[in-house]
């Protein structure tokens, strides 16, 4: 950004007594932007979800408004926009009314190192991971807030719950993200990414076993960060009420939605950054892609087709798998993705150590575990085949929307 | 817990997660089970299988007077009216579709299959009243049986209480499995 209000400058030929009116102008214009991406990125997927959801249980969903109810979205916020909003009466009014914009500016700020593409980002921090990490623990607070402020114990049960639980996975999150940052030797995720080749095999996630094992840790407990089935406790339906936005209503509990689905995006692009290689393009060095606009147009709709795919497999993950137990998901975290993911740091310290005097074995092992990520790409392909075929009714195997 | 018991677990959850994504991914590529009503289709009505129970419809001509189906009706949602004299007629036949529970013990009751289901379920209107059906308009003679019939010179009385016949017969020699209680096996309030 900084660079960019130097180049603003200097076209316009503006003295440099101005700049920090134009610094100022330029990140503002760049939160807005970001703000903006992020509630249309929020409700788009409000809608979209409900429709993968309705397809996956052979539903139709919610197709009324508009065509195949795209426009769903926005009837809801209309809705939620007119609705009363009811603050309880012997509520923590103060931590009530605020609680809510914690959450929203926790998940919000993430945008700040998140990158749309080589010279497009709010800030390209030297301790972009760990600044990521720490802010999320705002969501932390405005959970906690929500649940004790509402005075009611399914919603305090919720806020309890949900602490614990994110408190606890970014243990694993920030143990797997020390797994690429030991070939990568750097935290700002601009970097990350010019580390990383363009075509598949230079990923990150293919670097070593160890990251590659990495990839799914983070996955995994990125979910459980960001309260996503199967990992939804604070906002069990069937044990409590809502969790911890039970007493809300109106434009406060959609953001807390927001805030929720804001965050799938910040789980995919970071997921993105750090292991798939980000906005790079193949065969494309990254000094050519950073001083073309059309090119750094290019990698940031690469980045974003990377980052929707894994927004889809968190979507279709939700649909696929029941809920945890509470004790379930404490075990998952403490016994099993802690453990594995400091053997994953060995793992890539050992082979980050060996690529050094043996330069060749890194292409040998990116390639194997590329062409093993495909076999088993092949061999889920051949599985839902499967699944259609040998299924015994037949009536509904065509395409209808 | 032994350590392949550890191993054991995450390749159980790793197998079954991929095996659940692909029954899901599976299901998504088909079509949705879910018909679009009214959209899609004008009246559902070649959807309904058979047997649905629709709302009541009486085919006056074949009616007998018996007023069989008024007696079995438990809620009382048939009123049939036949004048008495030396030549009898039906001059009433009401059926209110919105009392109706639709348990189709009228139907079965019919010795000619005047009275039967239909496959229509959409019927709202403005007004409840709307929905007491008249069946008759001018008054209408009985129909008279037919005897020895065969299916062409169609007498559906006949049939029909023949299914009726044999379906209480099974209902007769149908015994309930006998129940042995267990010894010992008192309820709490009896050994109290």
């Amino acid at each position: 950004m900084f660079e960019i209000s130097s180049k603003i400058l200097d076209y316009f030929g503006i003295s440099s007594d101005f700049s920090v009116i134009v610094v100022v102008l330029v990140f503002f214009v760049y939160g807005l932007f970001a703000l903006t991406f992020a509630s249309l990125f929020a409700g788009i997927t409000s809608w979209y979800e409900r429709r993968i959801a309705g397809r996956m249980q052979s539903r139709i969903g919610p197709n009324r408004v508009g065509y195949q109810g795209f426009w769903q979205w926005l009837a809801d916020g209309l809705k939620c926009w007119f609705k009363e909003d009811i603050i309880p009466k012997d509520t923590d009014s103060v931590l009530f009314r605020i609680a809510p914009y914690f959450v929203f500016t926790g998940v919000l700020s993430t945008f700040v190192v998140i990158p749309f593409s080589p010279t497009i980002v709010g800030s390209d921090m030297n301790v972009g991971l760990v600044y990521i990490i720490a802010i999320t623990a705002l969501v932390v607070a405005g959970i906690l807030m929500a649940g004790w402020a509402s005075n009611s114990k399914w919603t305090l049960l919720g806020g309890i719950r949900s602490a614990a639980q994110m408190i606890s996975y970014e243990i694993p999150v920030a143990l797997s993200l020390i797994v690429v940052i030991i070939p990568a030797g750097t935290l700002s995720l601009q970097k990350i990414i010019q580390m990383q080749g363009g075509a598949p095999y230079n990923w990150f996630i293919f670097h070593n076993p160890g990251t590659f094992a990495a990839f799914f840790i983070y996955f995994t407990s990125a979910l459980a960060e960001g309260n996503r089935t199967p990992f939804d406790l604070p906002e069990a339906e069937s044990e409590l009420v809502a969790g911890y936005n039970t007493e809300y209503s109106g434009m406060r509990f959609l953001f807390f939605l927001f805030a929720e689905w804001m965050n799938l995006y910040v789980i995919g692009a970071i997921a993105t950054a750090v292991f798939l290689g980000g906005w790079r393009i193949p065969g494309i060095a990254y000094e050519v892609q950073a001083a073309s606009l059309w090119l750094q147009f290019v990698g940031f709709i690469i980045f974003l087709i990377k980052a929707l795919l894994l927004v889809n497999v968190i979507i279709w993950l939700r649909w696929t798998l029941p809920r945890l137990r509470i004790d379930q998901l404490m075990i998952m975290c403490y016994k099993y993705l802690i453990p594995l993911s400091v053997i994953m740091i060995l793992l890539s310290v050992f082979f980050t150590v060996i690529y050094y005097s043996l330069p060749f074995l890194s292409l040998a092992v990116r390639i194997v575990l590329f062409i093993l990520s495909l076999i088993v790409a092949g061999y889920f392909g051949y599985r839902v085949y499967f699944n259609i075929k040998y299924f015994p009714d037949k009536t509904y195997l065509r395409w209808m929307i | 817990m032994s350590f392949t018991n550890y191993l054991a677990n995450i390749r159980n959850s790793v197998v079954s997660i991929f095996e659940g994504m692909a029954v899901t991914f599976s299901w998504m590529l088909r079509r949705p089970h879910t018909v679009q009503y009214p959209d899609k289709v004008d009246k559902g009505h070649e959807l309904i299988k058979e047997g649905f129970r629709g709302i009541l419809e009486v085919d006056v001509s074949l009616c007998t007077g018996c007023l069989a189906c008024q007696r079995t009706c438990p809620i009382g949602v048939i009123l049939v009216e036949v004048s008495k004299g030396t030549e009898r007629y039906i001059t009433r036949f009401d059926i209110d579709a919105a009392k109706c529970m639709y348990c189709g013990l009228c139907t079965e009751a019919c010795p000619t299959n005047a009275i039967r289901h239909t496959k229509e379920f959409a019927y709202s209107v403005d007004d409840i009243r709307k929905l007491v059906l008249h069946y008759i308009k001018e008054p209408v003679k009985p129909y008279k049986p037919v005897k020895d019939a065969t299916p062409d010179n169609f007498n559906a009385g006949r049939f029909v209480s023949e299914i009726v016949k044999n379906r209480e017969k099974e209902y007769v020699e149908y015994e309930a499995p006998s129940v042995k209680i267990p010894d010992g096996g008192q309820t709490e309030k009896e050994k109290n």
